[in-house]
């Protein structure tokens, strides 16, 4: 920081200084005054000067003199009290006579006492005066007496320090102030005469002559250029104005009213004077510029006339010519159609010529115009107008423009214009002109519109055509495509004209279809290849998708059947292919509806038919059979008619089974129950190497229909899965209940939108070819050896599961296995318990239960009974054949049911009989004529039931599966 | 002969309707109505389950007597064969074929139940 001085703030800062200076002066002076005075005081006993005084006054010399004598006992040894007569006599006190060197002025001193046997010492004592001339001497002995006046000294040598210490500030302060102000003297001037020399400099760069005439010497300086300019020698000198005019080389009729214009000035018009003038050189007429300024006094009288002129001849003639071509130009454009316009921007002055007006519709003249004013009238098309004066904004920017808008210059009348302008600028970039053309191209334009609406038009018509149109030049492999093949493929928009190898470039293609294109277009480009061509292929785009294509194109050959050019379209006709695929399916599945539908017909229709062949084959076999002798070779024969009916019927009520009955009652079906009870038995028949996984999630959700129904459904499908197994594996069964939103057309059925039980039995076998998938449904088609299924199984599925309005789907892959799903509509939930409806029989688990009766029809019914009950009944018309096959291996059967009444062994025998071989076996007996007796006897020989005949299913099914879990 | 009342049959296939006959007969039902007299039971066979209802109907017009329904469409087991016969309104079905024991006991059945 440097600190400008002003006198004021000179003047300021030495008294500033002179007052802290003071300041720091009077604190140690101060202080040394108070230290000496106070240390002197405290020396002097002044309280006891004072009583004595009192002393002698009221009571008298002697007084005083026996007073201090007992006063002066009591003293310490450093202290001093004398009291002396006028001749300086001691009268009393510790000192033994008055010491020298006391002034004879009372005061206060200091001095040194010599006393015989010490040291002399510094006392300081007070010397009081008392009427009379008696004397009083007090004091006491100094130890600091000489520190006290090296403090003294000290503290005039710190003044003095002080002292010089602010001169030497004060002369540095202004040391440096006086060297401020000299460099600032020498700036100004070096600054000064800078100024003169660029001065100089540029007057002498300008080429001006100057001039400088003081009125009031009339001394009238030129610079050597002035002279020059005028034309004179260079040693010229004027004696005044007057001399200068005489001789001037103005022309003179510009010297008249130059002349006429200063006098004008110096009257006081004005300071400046500017103009340009001719003047006469050597004959040759030259031009001039003159700048003039005259300075006033304080009374406004011309004291001063200065200027300079420069040559601006070269300049006026580039401006007569200019106005010449101007002229030309013109002229040749008033012949020309176009219209043009100049614009000054800094004035904002546009020039526009009469053709430009007459197409703008303005108002004819020559006066320049505002462009602001000019927007407003120029009749621009609406849609043009305000777009008109951003074009012109943004040439200013870039320099050039060329601009197509429309004018209405009479109503219905729409012209077509175009501007073509140049901008210029100054050498800052700062737009300065802008000059353009105007020309009428209504004709042209139209005639361009027309072809380029016919362009568009077709160039939109290959945009809304699905598909793509390309062109290959064989030969030089470039590629021209319409921008829908980008789409196609999924590139960016924009590659229209490109090699196609680089077009090709990131092409990916789904499978093998890469080499598949590839392959064909070597064909296609092969030397006498085909005219035309059309494949499908698949590709895969950036983001993943497989899109289908088609393409088709000719090909263009030159004599020698050279590819020259193929040119075509290229259509993605994925959703096609996808329809196609899927109707393919649809179709697919209908038929297979369809085939299913017709054989359940068929079915339904031949097992009435069958039904009542079999019923005559076995009801008359059994009347037969009946008149026969048991054991005769008739009686065989019959025997196995019968067999082989039976098996006739077996199978044709599993055709039923799938072939929609329509009459069996629906009842809530607890399904969780119903699965978790097929499950049971399930497991229990499981091979060691399958396990079984089961999520059962349904709750008490139900269903409508039949228990058996469901439990079909599931072994069935279980079966199967463990069949697929052979190595074994895990089965997987699920069982949930699913809200479907949305319909869907699964493998077998349709879902409507609803609540559905979803039963998944999954295995982890070798899962199901493409064929056998299409037929798997239809009855009596199998995979299994002969004799292990009877190809009924998935045509029972299938019939249940369309039966209850349920759907199917199959989800296999080879080798890794196959998923059933079974979806069956839900209905509320399953009441726990229901009084009053009777709850299904129970069922048997493949339990053997030998069955005896010497009545062959009976054993045929309760066989026939206990088997569709679920257990394996094995039967016996003989109760010692019978027993023989117990004896032979008694392990063989779960359960007895036998007849009470028969020959040979009766009911209750064989019972004993049963029981001794095996103990734990369950036994039920049933007899025609169950009284209290027999029941009591059957019961004492070991029968757990009892039924009466002709028997009921369901009370041997109650009373089997009540011995079984006893 | 006239020991255990009379049963009407409508079976449409011959063989069957003449096995009816002997087991019922030697059951000792009698199968031919003598003159004013009223089925006991209804035997009727019901060729499709589609059928079923209107024929069943037509049977109910005619007899006031509970019946029974035989069809070779019917699957065969007891719940099926309950519920079926529940649906259609009528006391008992028999799929065919039966034997003579099952077409008895059906009918026993039958007969006791209305009793």
């Amino acid at each position: 920081m440097t600190l400008r001085l002003t006198p004021a703030r000179f003047a300021l800062s030495y008294i500033a200084l002179g007052v802290i200076a003071l300041a720091l002066l009077a604190v140690p002076l101060w202080y040394g005054f108070q230290a000496n005075l106070g240390t002197f005081r405290s020396y002097v006993p002044t309280a006891e000067i004072q009583k004595l005084v009192d002393k002698f006054h009221r009571d008298g010399p002697k007084a005083v003199a026996a007073a201090l004598d007992v006063y002066a006992k009591t003293l310490p040894p450093d202290q001093v009290a004398l009291f002396v007569d006028p001749h300086k006599q001691r009268l009393a006190g510790n000192l033994p006579h008055w010491p020298a060197g006391v002034p004879d002025e009372p005061g206060t001193y200091g001095l040194v006492i010599e006393r015989s046997g010490s040291e002399p010492t510094r006392v300081i004592v007070s010397h009081v005066a008392l009427p009379g001339g008696y004397v009083l001497l007090m004091g006491r002995e100094s130890v600091i007496f000489d520190s006290l006046v090296a403090r003294f000294w000290f503290g005039v040598a710190g003044a003095i320090a002080i002292l010089l210490s602010l001169g030497l500030l004060f002369g540095w302060l202004l040391r440096r102030e006086h060297g401020q102000l000299e460099g600032l003297v020498a700036r100004r001037t070096a600054a000064l005469q800078l100024s003169e020399e660029r001065y100089a400099q540029v007057v002498l760069a300008s080429n001006a002559g100057l001039w400088d005439y003081d009125v009031a010497k009339d001394e009238y300086y030129t610079s050597p250029r002035f002279l020059e300019l005028c034309g004179f020698p260079p040693e010229r000198v004027f004696s005044g104005r007057e001399d200068f005019k005489r001789c001037s080389p103005m022309h003179p009729d510009d010297a008249v009213w130059y002349e006429a214009a200063v006098k004008d000035l110096f009257a006081g018009n004005g300071t400046r004077l500017s103009a340009d003038v001719r003047v006469i050189i050597g004959g040759e007429i030259q031009w001039r510029h003159l700048e003039g300024i005259c300075l006033r006094d304080a009374e406004g009288k011309v004291v001063r006339w200065t200027g300079f002129h420069t040559d601006i001849t070269a300049r006026k003639c580039a401006e007569e010519s200019l106005q010449l071509s101007e002229e030309r130009y013109a002229r040749a454009m008033e012949g020309s159609d176009a219209g043009h316009w100049d614009w000054n921007i800094a004035s904002d002055e546009m020039f526009v010529s009469e053709r430009a007006r007459e197409m703008l519709a303005l108002p004819p003249g020559e006066l320049p115009m505002r462009r602001s004013e000019i927007l407003e009238l120029v009749p621009a098309h609406l849609d043009d107008r305000a777009n008109l004066a951003e074009v012109v904004n943004a040439a200013l920017l870039s320099s050039t423009l060329e601009h197509d808008y429309r004018v209405i210059p009479t109503p219905g009348q729409v012209r077509w214009l175009r501007v073509r302008a140049k901008v210029y600028h100054d050498a800052r970039g700062a737009a300065v002109r802008m000059t353009g053309s105007l020309t009428d191209i209504t004709e042209r334009k139209l005639a361009t519109d027309a072809l380029r609406a016919s362009e568009e038009r077709y160039s939109l018509a290959m945009d809304a055509s699905e598909e793509a149109h390309f062109d290959v030049n064989v030969g030089t492999d470039v590629l021209f495509t319409s921008e829908r093949l980008n789409e196609i493929y999924g590139f960016p928009p924009g590659m229209r004209s490109i090699k196609r190898s680089e077009y090709l470039k990131d092409f990916r293609f789904c499978g093998d279809d890469g080499e598949f294109y590839r392959a064909k277009i070597r064909e296609v480009e092969a030397l006498g290849g085909p005219e035309r061509y059309e494949f499908e292929f698949r590709i895969l785009r950036p983001s993943g998708e497989v899109r289908w294509l088609w393409t088709r194109a000719k090909v263009t050959r030159d004599a020698e059947g050279r590819a020259l050019r193929r040119t075509g379209i290229t259509a993605d006709i994925t959703e096609a292919k996808l329809a196609e695929e899927e109707l393919k399916a649809m179709e697919r599945k209908l038929r297979q509806a369809q085939r299913l539908e017709a054989m359940g017909t068929l079915a339904g229709g031949i097992a009435h038919d069958f039904n009542n062949i079999l019923g005559a084959i076995l009801g008359f076999g059994e009347m037969a059979m009946r008149d026969a002798a048991k054991g005769s070779r008739l009686w065989r024969d019959l025997d196995s008619i019968m067999e082989a009916g039976e098996r006739g019927r077996a199978l044709v009520d599993r055709v039923l089974a799938f072939s929609r009955s329509g009459v069996g009652e629906r009842v809530p079906v607890h399904v969780e129950k119903v699965v978790r009870e097929a499950l049971d038995q399930l497991s229990a028949k499981l091979p060691a190497d399958i396990t079984l996984h089961a999520k059962l999630h349904a709750g008490r959700a139900a269903m409508q229909g039949d228990a058996t129904q469901v439990h079909q459904v599931l072994t069935n499908l279980a079966t199967n899965a463990i069949h697929s197994m052979a190595g074994g594996g895990t089965l997987r069964v699920s069982l949930r209940v699913e809200r479907i939103e949305q319909t869907r057309a699964p493998t077998i059925g349709t879902l409507m939108p609803g609540e559905y039980f979803v039963l998944q039995v999954a295995d982890a076998g070798t899962g199901i070819s493409a064929d056998v998938l299409e037929h798997m449904f239809d009855p009596f088609f199998t995979t299994k050896e002969v004799g292990t299924g009877t190809g009924l199984g998935l045509s029972i599925v299938h019939g249940i599961v369309t039966e209850l309005g349920g759907a199917i789907d199959v989800a296999t892959t080879l080798g890794a296995g196959s998923t059933f799903t079974i979806y069956l509509p839900r209905a509320g939930d399953a009441v726990e318990t229901d009084p009053d409806e009777k709850p299904s029989p129970p069922r048997g688990d493949g339990q053997r239960v030998l069955v005896v009766d010497d009545e062959e029809p009976l054993v045929r019914l309760a066989t026939r009974t206990l088997e569709e009950l679920g257990y394996v009944p094995v039967g016996f018309t003989s109760s010692s054949a019978a027993l023989a096959a117990f004896r032979a291996d008694p392990q063989r059967f779960d359960a007895v049911v036998t007849d009470e009444r028969m020959p040979g062994i009766s009911g209750t025998a064989f019972i004993r009989e049963v029981r001794g071989i095996r103990d734990s076996i369950p036994v039920v007996l049933m007899s025609g004529y169950v009284g209290d007796a027999v029941a009591r006897e059957a019961r004492d020989a070991g029968a757990e039931e009892v039924l009466r005949k002709p028997l009921s299913a369901r009370d041997l099914a109650t009373s089997l599966a009540r011995v079984l879990h006893a | 002969m006239d020991r255990k009342g009379f049963i009407a049959i409508h079976e449409d296939d011959d063989l069957i309707r003449e096995l009816l006959e002997r087991w019922l007969g030697e059951a000792g039902y009698s199968v031919h109505p003598t003159a004013g007299e009223s089925p006991r039971l209804v035997i009727a066979d019901v060729p499709s389950p589609r059928a079923a209802p209107s024929r069943i109907e037509a049977m109910r017009a005619v007899y006031a007597a509970p019946i029974l329904v035989l069809s070779g469409r019917f699957r065969r087991g007891l719940a099926a064969s309950a519920e079926a016969a529940r649906r259609l309104g009528v006391k008992r079905v028999l799929p065919k074929p039966f034997s003579r024991e099952e077409l008895l006991s059906a009918v026993d059945e039958v007969l006791k139940a209305t009793r």
